[in-house]
């Protein structure tokens, strides 16, 4: 019986050691998020009794602490700033970066440690959380909230060096500090002013999606520089004798022979249709997922990257209108920004990051965001012409509101068809084109005309961050 | 080796007993002293009083000389006194009765130590002990009380006993018995059906019908945990007895056929699955106690908050089926893992004397009882931290209970009495 007895301890023992390895793995792995989950009974405890860290904007200005140990908050940053920090409500939860941020806010990240069970068993509870430094520039967070004026929309601007976001607004927003008493107005509201446009909204990008089509067409090389596209005002996209459905550019004025630069720059439609033909179905999807449609997009509070069609299919009307952002292509503001910010940075594509420090209440820091990229999208020599192309767009053709004396600015407009009613105002675009240090993104819900409603948005909201950011 | 006269200093069997008590009254130590009121606690009467009970039994058991294996009884002593800290933090009433069922356990072994005269005995009664083990069940099921979803109480006017608890050791006694005639057969006797070697009906037919009388009876009772149990404890000693894998992974298809059928039969077997496959997704229902559980593994980090100073009353059945994870959070990843080492010391000794006693029978009950704890405690440890099917079965010296106590010492006190025999045999001297 000896190899038989050998082998069915071996058995046992083997069992024994995989508990050992999930239990460290509960602890080690997954300790942080489970100690600090918000439906862990342990969190509420330990919230009555320590001070939650702060969080604060880069120039050191307060948005959010503690009145007192044990809460309620008290919210004294920007208003615009609502969605991002989100809220701590003792009936109501968390959200935004209260939530993300929850365990270390709390603090629960030292009382796991050794060092912190010492100072427990000396008598001295930990008594405060971490404070929380934000890469938002209140100066150029301001300028976004006087350009857009309360206007439904969103803005996002970011550094595409790094991915740092300088400034991010969802309107219409909501007090943080009165969530309790609005929640039944809040929650019933139909514009949804609990919900973060900036990174969850998903929007059709329509013509702003222009550039990145461009960008695809040149890295496939289907089609060069200076091919010409032939413009009689619409195209039928119909694939049979009886399908009318066509693709128009607006008034149907007819652009006539146009080229590349000079269909982005005028935003024609009837070009772009030929484009994707050009790309071609296959090439088009490719080409979308190297910028990260369908993938996730990691940020530090709940955020989605841009949507292709949900049924998968990709005939020659659908391919058409994908090229000029429509056809239930859908995208957020956040991705839009982090898409620019691949044409602004030789292909790169950065993962924006908000949160740039925590600090121990000793003020030592014990976690930094560090810039990471997210996938290589096109070649740098693709994305320099694609910005080029940009540069005139904004130099003389739609995007002109956005300009600057003085900067060059890179640049598209899009005035997004959608069901809700008038067109979405968008403006996607950076700045200075030639070393760009901050990319703007705007919508603005039903707006209108990209070109006279979001492109002078963003010239301000550009003019600010140009001047105030220490570049 | 001499005989130690008192006064000589301590023998090895004492210094080991000793550390083996020491994590579990420092636990009760400061379990009390983190109580409400340290000074009316009843944490000083069960501290002292568990460790009256190992030092008595120590003492009556010749100080080692008449115990068997040492290591085996002192992780015994180990997992039972970090077991009563915890229950003592979560309920002092609790406590004293644990207490006395760990009274009751060492007493049962004691006397199992001291009066049987031969392990040998037992195997003459082999199918009383089938027998007994099959009413005990079958009582169950005819006048069974339901408590935490299973059948599997007998209410006694004062006391409830779980009748299941008893039943497993006197079926591993009978399997060590019939193994012990049959395992010759058992390993020759085959005949080809399909390309498969199959044992001879005639053999392995009694086997196999005493595992599908004692599975029924325990669909019937709805205690899904203990019919994993017997089962498992049944392939691993028709293993050890036979040496042949394709019994295990017949069994295992077998496994695999029932626990379909019951997937599809018994709603609360379904309802364990799908937790078990996303628990996040059934968090205020059937899924609660796992991630509560969860919570409180995490939320003791390395070292655990310290005995009496964390949150484990939020978890659902903290003294029993829990006690894992109050100990996790408590005693932290450390103290869980010196558990875990501890029934992997108990597997590891009790296999260890299974090679060397020359008894088949004395083997395979070494070798069965090792088992039946060690899969018993994996069951109950995998399920708590989610990563099998939750099934309520107790941790093995550790779980508040009465029966599970007491059958966990009888069964113990098996290996130990074997273990002396051996003992015995090579050195006569020892305990003259």
């Amino acid at each position: 019986m000896d190899s038989s007895i050998r082998r069915a301890s071996w058995a046992l023992l083997v069992a024994l050691v995989i508990v050992a390895v999930r239990l460290g793995f509960v602890v080690v792995v997954r300790g942080q998020y489970l100690a600090g989950h918000p439906r862990n009974p342990r969190v509420a405890m330990v919230r009555r009794q320590v001070e939650r860290g702060g969080i604060y904007l880069r120039g050191g200005e307060v948005v959010v602490k503690d009145s007192s140990a044990g809460g309620p908050r008290l919210y004294t940053g920007p208003a615009s700033l609502a969605h991002l920090v989100g809220y701590e409500d003792a009936r109501y939860g968390t959200a935004g970066l209260e939530c993300t941020y929850n365990g270390l806010l709390l603090g629960l990240d030292r009382s796991r440690s050794i060092a912190g069970a010492m100072k427990r068993l000396l008598g001295g509870e930990p008594g405060r959380g971490n404070d929380i430094v934000l890469t938002v520039d209140l100066g150029i967070q301001q300028a976004a909230e006087r350009a857009m004026g309360g206007r439904q929309g969103a803005v996002v601007v970011f550094d595409p060096r790094t991915g740092a976001v300088l400034a991010i607004l969802s309107n219409p927003g909501f007090t943080p500090g009165q969530i309790s008493s609005e929640w039944e107005r809040l929650t019933s509201d139909s514009s949804g002013p609990l919900f973060n446009r900036a990174t969850l909204g998903l929007y059709p990008p329509g013509s702003v999606i222009k550039p990145i089509i461009a960008a695809i067409a040149l890295s496939a090389r289907v089609i060069d520089a200076q091919d010409v596209f032939r413009c009689t005002g619409a195209i039928k996209v119909g694939t049979s004798a009886d399908d009318n459905r066509e693709i128009s550019c607006p008034s149907r004025t007819a652009h006539g022979k146009v080229s590349l630069a000079r269909a982005i720059a005028s935003s024609c439609n009837v070009a772009f249709a030929q484009i994707g033909w050009q790309i071609g179905a296959k090439q088009l999807y490719n080409g979308f997922r190297k910028f990260g449609f369908g993938e996730s997009l990691p940020f530090d509070v709940a955020a989605t990257a841009g949507k292709l069609p949900e049924d998968g299919t990709f005939g020659r009307a659908r391919v058409a209108q994908l090229a000029i952002g429509q056809g239930e292509l859908v995208v957020s503001p956040l991705h839009m920004a982090a898409m620019m910010g691949a044409l602004a940075e030789g292909g790169l594509m950065r993962r924006p990051y908000v949160v740039s420090e925590v600090r121990s209440p000793s003020g030592e820091t014990i976690r930094r965001t560090r810039s990471s990229i997210l996938g290589a999208s096109i070649l740098p020599s693709v994305a320099r012409r694609v910005k080029d192309m940009m540069v005139e767009a904004v130099a003389q053709g739609t995007a002109r509101a956005a300009g600057i004396p003085g900067v060059e600015v890179a640049g598209k407009t899009g005035t997004a068809e959608n069901p809700h009613g008038p067109p979405h105002a968008w403006f996607a675009g950076f700045a200075p084109a030639s070393k760009p240090s901050v990319v703007v993104v705007v919508i603005v819900e039903n707006g209108g005309s990209g070109g006279k409603v979001a492109a002078p948005i963003a010239r301000e909201i550009m003019r600010a961050a140009l001047g105030n950011s220490s570049q | 080796m001499r005989r130690r006269v008192p006064g000589e200093g301590p023998s090895p069997a004492d210094i080991l007993l000793a550390t083996a008590l020491l994590p579990g009254m420092l636990a009760m130590l400061m379990a009390t002293l983190a109580s409400g009121s340290p000074a009316r606690s009843p944490g000083w009467i069960v501290l002292a009083a568990f460790a009256m009970v190992f030092l008595t039994a120590h003492i009556v058991l010749g100080r080692g000389t008449r115990t068997g294996d040492p290591v085996l009884f002192s992780t015994v002593a180990f997992l039972s006194g970090l077991g009563l800290a915890e229950v003592l933090r979560l309920d002092p009433v609790l406590a004293s009765r644990q207490l006395s069922h760990v009274g009751i356990g060492v007493a049962v072994a004691c006397a199992t130590l001291i009066l049987s005269p031969d392990l040998g005995v037992l195997e003459k009664y082999k199918y009383v002990a089938a027998a007994c083990s099959l009413v005990l069940l079958g009582v169950t099921i005819l006048f069974g009380v339901e408590a935490g979803g299973a059948r599997s109480w007998l209410d006694l006017g004062p006391v409830a006993i779980q009748p299941s608890e008893a039943a497993k050791i006197l079926m591993v006694t009978f399997y060590a018995g019939y193994l012990k005639d049959t395992r010759v057969l058992l390993r020759k006797s085959s005949r080809r059906v399909l390309g498969i070697l199959l044992p001879d009906p005639s053999y392995v037919g009694p086997l196999v019908l005493m595992w599908g009388i004692s599975l029924v009876l325990l669909v019937f009772q709805k205690d899904l945990g203990a019919a994993v149990l017997f089962f498992g404890v049944f392939l691993l000693m028709l293993y050890v007895g036979s040496g042949r894998l394709s019994y295990v992974l017949g069994g295992a298809a077998l496994l695999a056929v029932g626990g379909a059928a019951c997937y599809k039969l018994f709603p609360h077997v379904r309802v364990r699955i799908d937790v078990w496959v996303s628990p996040w997704r059934f968090l205020d229902s059937e899924g609660y106690q796992v991630v509560q559980s969860l919570f409180a593994v995490a939320d003791g980090g390395l070292i655990g908050r310290g005995p009496g100073l964390g949150m484990p009353g939020v978890i659902p059945a903290a003294p029993t089926d829990f006690i894992f994870a109050a100990i996790c959070e408590e005693m932290g990843l450390l103290g869980a893992l010196a558990v875990v080492a501890a029934y992997a010391l108990i597997v590891y000794r009790g296999f260890w004397w299974a090679s060397r006693l020359h008894d088949d029978f004395s083997a395979l009950i070494a070798a069965g009882i090792s088992s039946l704890i060690g899969l018993q405690a994996f069951t109950i440890m995998a399920g708590v931290l989610g990563l099998v099917p939750l099934t309520g079965v107790t941790l093995p010296f550790v779980s508040y209970g009465g029966s599970s106590m007491i059958a966990s010492f009888a069964g113990v006190a098996l290996v130990l009495r074997a273990s002396r025999d051996l003992a015995r045999e090579r050195m006569p001297q020892v305990g003259q």
